[in-house]
């Protein structure tokens, strides 16, 4: 193990060389590029082998790497905001053809206008498709992320390809101290890649022919695509125990609860800006105020079972939205209006608070913070909230 | 001769993940689309003009003249006509389905 | 194994695209699949786009293909090729397959390649990867019921350039030029060729040379489609022989950056001939036809063959 002063992307290009990547297609956008430069050194410095393509747009790049994917590669790819819409076809068939791509995106405000900032819709936008979503706090659990990325996708029983999601920015760009495995710990982590049905001449296969238009078969892809979701969380979980066990850091599946069991206010984060959120928690409960954090670090497939769990005895539950779903129920954000959803039916249902904040890259600040969480100690008093969604910042 | 096969209709847990089926075994045709009905007309012929050149073999789009046999494969034949407008001694006539009975 | 395909001796005689597809009867392109799969033999793997080969010649729970065979994306074509080879280079290279090379053949349409396809195309061609990629030209987008392409001809009737009235003429764009294009414009392909399922053996001949360069290689095949150029079905083979010997469509090959005609008709019938036999351009007047035949002239000439003498009747 060494440590390294280093960015987020330079400490996923390590986790991508410890996997011992096969293949990896490149395409330029901030702010996730320097994953993709650091990986070309390194290559070019003959620190490990890959096939390095550069791609003509992001559409080729994931297209590639599905399929170097389905012709038994382990495959590295990434793109950000815009980026990553230009490839929303090979993003749906990627997912349906299960290749076990893993993808790195930095988050960025999705075009027009033009902005390298952070904000989570561009990852959010898709989270229908198929493809398992992680959101990294910072650049440690990014590299982790990855690790455990290639491990989860490409397990038999889920062959899913899966986003490993970091702030632009704010953890792409930022430095950290990180831990770099040894590769003989990563060996005894991630088994090499296998995948049963590929492209290959001893055993021939035909891999997504065309199915009758009257619903012959695509129902049951749907189910099977379901099923591998509902799968995926077994594999989450035992991913993370043996993680836990060989390199030491123990990363709770999919949400992690920050002194939320006793809390009458819980504010829901997703990504970096759950640093902030935890300094305003820490604040707060020195006052004696009974407040917790969660943040979600699994979006796909969504935590429901764990957040009801957590949140059933809350007062007051505030999200925080780095995101926009123009038209949505009750104006509120992405990930609002999917924790509403997962909370629906429960005796005792929390009163929800919307916070938009963070958006164009926008720093979340531990003032904001603190802010929102006044607010829902206020909800929390009265038991019903005054407005569902607020803005903070806005210049109004 | 047997059209109008059933395709099978597996359910969800029995189809391969990600789509995948099959390949045709070496040697092998696609057995669950037979297109013999499609034609209106079939290739007959002649042994005796016919030089064995294998043109028609070669041309078919449907693979359906037989190598060594020089007799169109009536499960899958079209009818397209092809093999008798390319046949250079002209020992193939297209000749009308309505001339055969049910089966034939 | 020697490259060229000279007779039907050469020709294997095993299937690697198989009966049991649903594409018209008399399909172009389907005979330019059988004949790629017989040249590029059972270590191979095929990537098809969206198109006609695809929809039309597959189903579930069976396709007609023997060869390991994956689809792709419209337009995807070239990235698929570029994505698989590099798969299978590093795979090797890395000792995780034994090191027996796989042929990659991406095959598509001509909209697949021209229009949509032209990024992908471009940048796979750039990527250096071992792939052959071949453009089957039926000159449209036939599986969506024959609309105009990048390699549409001039003149010609499709559904989104029916001919009317006020446009008479029906497809007025002037048709890309495919093959040279990717020749100019990639100088590290080594092998871009032309070809027509009308002359099999040379097509043949060049799906194997394509292959045993290493690197990419590019080869527009043409392919007649009876329904998109509307004419019985059992003239495919006869309509693609009249495009080559009126000087419509020219078999070549470029290698380091020169071309060579791999085929030269002694005389050049005129390409009315070749009009005629196609409903597609059935709306055409003579003088129409006189446009297109000076066209055609001097592209003949360009390519040192001998235009043709014979003008049109009345002309």
């Amino acid at each position: 193990m060494t440590k390294q002063v280093a960015t987020g992307v330079v400490a996923i290009a390590n986790a991508v060389k410890l996997a011992d990547v096969d293949v990896i297609t490149a395409y330029p956008i901030r702010p996730y590029t320097g994953v993709m430069n650091e990986l070309a050194r390194m290559i070019a410095e003959g620190e490990f082998d890959a096939e390095y393509i550069i791609s003509d747009c992001e559409h080729s790049q994931f297209e590639m790497a599905k399929h170097a994917s389905m012709a038994g590669a382990r495959v590295f790819t990434g793109s950000a905001g815009i980026g990553f819409a230009y490839a929303y076809e090979p993003i749906v068939v990627t997912a349906s053809d299960r290749a076990p791509v893993v993808a790195m995106l930095g988050d960025r405000t999705l075009d027009d206008p033009g902005c390298f900032g952070v904000e989570h819709t561009d990852a959010l936008a898709d989270r229908d498709l198929g493809w398992i979503e992680f959101f990294a706090e910072d650049a440690q659990e990014a590299l982790d992320t990855t690790l455990m990325a290639y491990r989860i996708a490409e397990d038999e029983r889920v062959l899913l390809p899966t986003l490993v999601c970091c702030d632009g920015h704010f953890i792409t760009h930022v430095y950290r101290t990180i831990e770099i495995p040894d590769s003989g710990q990563v060996k005894s982590f991630l088994p090499p890649y296998n995948r049963k049905y590929r492209l290959d001449p001893d055993n021939p296969i035909s891999i997504a022919p065309q199915v009758g238009s009257s619903g012959e078969h695509a129902y049951e892809f749907r189910k099977q695509m379901v099923e591998a979701m509902v799968a995926a969380r077994r594999v989450i979980s035992e991913a993370c125990e043996s993680f836990s066990k060989i390199f030491g850091r123990k990363y709770p599946p999919f949400v992690e609860e920050y002194m939320v069991r006793d809390a009458d206010v819980v504010l829901i984060t997703l990504g970096n800006m759950s640093m902030n959120a935890r300094e305003a928690v820490r604040q707060l409960r020195a006052k004696g105020e009974k407040v917790g954090l969660i943040r979600i670090r699994t979006y796909r497939p969504f935590p429901d079972v764990e957040l009801r769990e957590a949140l059933m005895d809350a007062k007051a539950i505030g999200v925080v939205d780095c995101n926009f779903s123009y038209g949505s129920p009750l104006g509120g954000g992405i990930v609002f209006n999917d924790v509403r959803s997962a909370l629906y039916g429960l005796p005792r249902a929390p009163p929800m608070v919307d916070f938009f904040a963070g958006l164009g890259g926008r720093e979340v600040a531990v003032e904001d913070l603190l802010g929102m969480l006044r607010v829902l100690r206020n909800t929390a008093r009265t038991g019903k909230a005054e407005k569902n969604v607020y803005w903070i910042g806005l210049r109004e | 001769m047997s059209f109008g096969l059933k395709k099978p209709l597996p359910t969800w847990k029995e189809m391969p993940p990600g789509v995948v089926v099959p390949a045709v075994p070496s040697g092998g045709k696609n057995v669950w689309y037979k297109t013999g009905n499609w034609r209106s007309q079939r290739p007959i012929v002649d042994k005796k003009r016919c030089t064995k050149c294998k043109v028609c073999w070669l041309y078919c789009p449907d693979s359906a003249i037989q190598y060594e046999l020089f007799e169109a494969d009536l499960e899958y034949c079209k009818g397209c006509g092809i093999c008798a407008r390319e046949c250079p001694v002209k020992a193939i006539t297209m000749v009308s389905e309505m001339r055969f009975r049910p089966g034939e | 194994m020697s490259l060229e395909v000279k007779s039907v001796d050469d020709v294997p005689r095993e299937e690697y695209y198989a009966s049991g597809h649903r594409t018209c009867a008399g399909c172009g392109p389907a005979i330019a699949c059988k004949l790629i799969a017989k040249a590029a033999g059972p270590r191979t793997v095929i990537l098809s786009s969206t198109g006609c080969m695809y929809v039309a010649n597959t189903s579930y729970y069976l396709t007609p293909w023997v060869l390991p065979w994956m689809h792709t994306q419209l337009g995807a074509g070239g990235s698929a090729g570029a994505g698989t080879a590099a798969a299978f280079r590093a795979l090797i290279r890395k000792r995780k397959m034994r090191a027996e090379p796989i042929n990659v053949v991406a095959i598509a349409g001509d909209g697949g390649t021209a229009d949509i396809g032209m990024n992908a195309l471009s940048g796979g061609m750039l990527s250096g990867q071992d792939f052959l990629y071949v453009c089957y030209d039926n000159q449209a987008y036939a599986n969506t019921g024959i609309q105009a392409s990048g390699t549409t001809p001039w003149g010609a009737s499709t559904t989104f350039t029916p001919p009317g009235k006020a446009r008479p003429i029906g497809n007025v764009r002037l048709n890309k030029d495919l093959a040279r294009q990717i020749a100019a414009g990639h100088p590290n392909v080594e092998y871009v060729a032309t070809a027509s399922v009308s002359f099999p053996f040379d097509f043949m001949t060049k799906v194997r040379k394509g292959l045993a360069v290493e690197g990419p290689a590019f080869i527009q095949v043409q392919t007649p489609c009876p329904k998109g150029w509307k004419f019985d079905s059992s003239r495919t083979i006869e309509v693609g022989r009249l495009s080559v010997e009126t000087g419509n469509w020219f078999l070549y090959e470029v290698q380091k950056g020169s071309l060579r005609l791999t085929y030269r008709p002694r005389e050049l019938l005129p390409v009315a001939e070749y009009i005629k036999a196609q409903g597609r351009f059935a709306h055409l007047g003579e003088t129409d036809i006189e446009t297109i035949q000076k066209r055609v002239d001097e592209a003949s000439r360009e390519m040192g063959l001998k235009a043709s003498t014979v003008r049109a009747p009345g002309g």
